[in-house]
């Protein structure tokens, strides 16, 4: 692969940005650490000017590929939890796009996944937008090489990186506030309601953080939902192609002032594996 | 003294708006001995709170769990004035929901706002539960006649099998006997108009009024 491979954190040795920081934009929006002061672009060998808008619920994955990939491009961060609403997310995703492609980016690539239609109807007039051709992040991770169907995610499992355990109190915190809001007897009752529907825990092996680092959430997780624990295994494959640049039929090259569609994700290659 | 039935009727709603679903039973037992119509105390009671209920989660003064507590109220209720209903509060002319959460997706709780609240507007449900296999929609359509098949999913990877099971209806011969709608995150009325669903709605409360409108009631 082409990428030079240069360490995130010295970024700032590399070639010099093609345009200046456009109105002291701020490039390192929480959690970046990444090219806070270094070039704006991760240019290719064909002039492209690359810029990367990632899911902060995807930083483990982001940081590794771009530790191989990342030739020294910023990084837009969107603060993990947009994935709750769709409409608010498309916002904040448009908003960060428009604000982008005011640098002169060529190819604004987005690290995040269809996300319940969060990206539909998103448009840059002057940048491609790139991005994995796949429903969500966990179907994303779960993939191993190239999508070869629409999603390996099961129903019934809670899925869980380091990135999905930062939302720690979601299932855990559960239980007991219901019971301080609504009395020990209801808060069974309620978390059958809203968690019932969980058969298992699965913990995505992607290479990309220290599967220990999440046991004590996993098993608290699993206890509170009354369920077993898994171990899936997973990949950084379809990230890797994304800021590699060898992008095939798993990344969606959307081309300037072309709005993103939900029928971009849909099958083709292989319609009767469902 | 005695509470008059507009007091004890007063008494239902609000156990059901306060989630009282132990309360609620005593309460019904109390206004039965009274000798009050049990369908006036499901209608002006029981069903009226639980429309406050709804009324309420509209404007976003309550959650999805308030909710759930309320219906839970109301079905303790409903169990103890149901069976004391006249023949002639029946009119036995009820609507029948089919409804369900499409293969491959387990989020229930938004069908069952939705189930819940039809149910409160009067509607006979058939409740097929979560990741439904998609031809159990169609079995169940035929087997109860029903006037709508209601379809949810939170996830863009499931939505195709709404548009199956409107295949699977045609196929089936059914499809001008019912309506189908649709609803959940990622769906649109695009999408419902693309795969041939007559109904779609943003949320729960909505729900009802387009299965209200889709089987031609006021």
């Amino acid at each position: 692969m082409g990428a030079t491979g240069a360490a995130p954190a010295k970024t700032g040795a590399m070639a010099q940005p093609v345009m200046p920081n456009p109105g002291g934009v701020n490039w390192s929006g929480s959690p970046d650490d990444i090219a806070a002061t270094a070039p704006y672009f991760g240019e290719t060998e064909d002039g492209q000017r690359r810029i990367l808008v990632a899911c902060a619920m995807l930083e483990d994955e982001v940081r590794a590929a771009y530790a191989q990939y990342g030739r020294g491009m910023a990084i837009r961060w969107v603060d993990r939890g947009y994935h709750e609403n769709p409409d608010t997310l498309r916002a904040k995703l448009q908003e960060m796009i428009s604000e982008v492609e005011t640098t002169g980016a060529t190819q604004i690539l987005l690290a995040i996944g269809l996300c319940g239609n969060g990206v539909v109807g998103l448009v840059s007039e002057t940048a491609s937008l790139v991005m994995p051709r796949f429903d969500d992040c966990i179907n994303l991770m779960l993939c191993t090489g190239s999508r070869d169907c629409r999603g390996k995610a099961q129903a019934g499992i809670m899925y869980l990186t380091r990135g999905w355990a930062h939302d720690a109190t979601m299932v855990t915190g559960q239980r007991e506030f219901y019971a301080r809001k609504y009395g020990e007897r209801r808060a069974d009752r309620l978390m059958k309601a809203m968690f019932g529907a969980y058969k298992g825990v699965s913990l995505i092996d992607n290479g990309c953080y220290d599967l220990d680092s999440i046991d004590d959430y996993a098993q608290a997780c699993a206890k509170a939902l009354d369920v077993g624990i898994q171990v899936d295994p997973g990949s950084n494959a379809i990230l890797e192609k994304l800021l590699s640049g060898q992008w095939d039929s798993d990344i969606l090259v959307c081309p300037p002032g072309r709005a993103i569609q939900q029928e971009d994700f849909d099958e083709w290659e292989c319609a009767g594996c469902r | 003294m005695a509470a008059s039935k507009e007091e004890m009727i007063e008494k239902l709603y609000e156990c059901v708006v306060e989630m009282e679903d132990e309360d609620v039973v005593d309460v019904c037992n109390e206004y039965l001995e009274a000798g009050y119509s049990a369908y006036d105390g499901i209608m002006d009671g029981l069903v009226a709170g639980m429309n406050k209920a709804s009324e309420l989660y509209d404007e976003e003064e309550y959650f999805v769990t308030d909710v759930l507590l309320c219906s839970d109220a109301l079905y303790a209720g409903l169990d103890v004035l149901r069976p004391k209903l006249e023949a002639s509060d029946m009119d036995g002319d009820s609507k029948k929901v089919v409804i369900g959460v499409v293969e491959g997706d387990t989020h229930d709780i938004g069908k069952n706002l939705v189930k819940i609240m039809l149910e409160t507007a009067g509607f006979e449900m058939y409740d097929l539960g979560r990741d439904v296999p998609l031809d159990a929609y169609v079995e169940k359509a035929k087997e109860v006649d029903a006037d709508i098949v209601a379809m949810s999913t939170l996830m863009t990877t499931t939505m195709g099998g709404m548009r199956t099971v409107v295949e699977k209806l045609e196929e089936a011969g059914i499809r001008d006997r019912v309506k189908v709608m649709v609803g959940g995150s990622p769906i649109s009325r695009k999408f419902a108009d693309e795969i041939g669903a007559e109904g779609y709605s943003v949320n729960a409360v909505e729900a009802v009024k387009v299965a209200k409108e889709l089987v031609g009631i006021e």
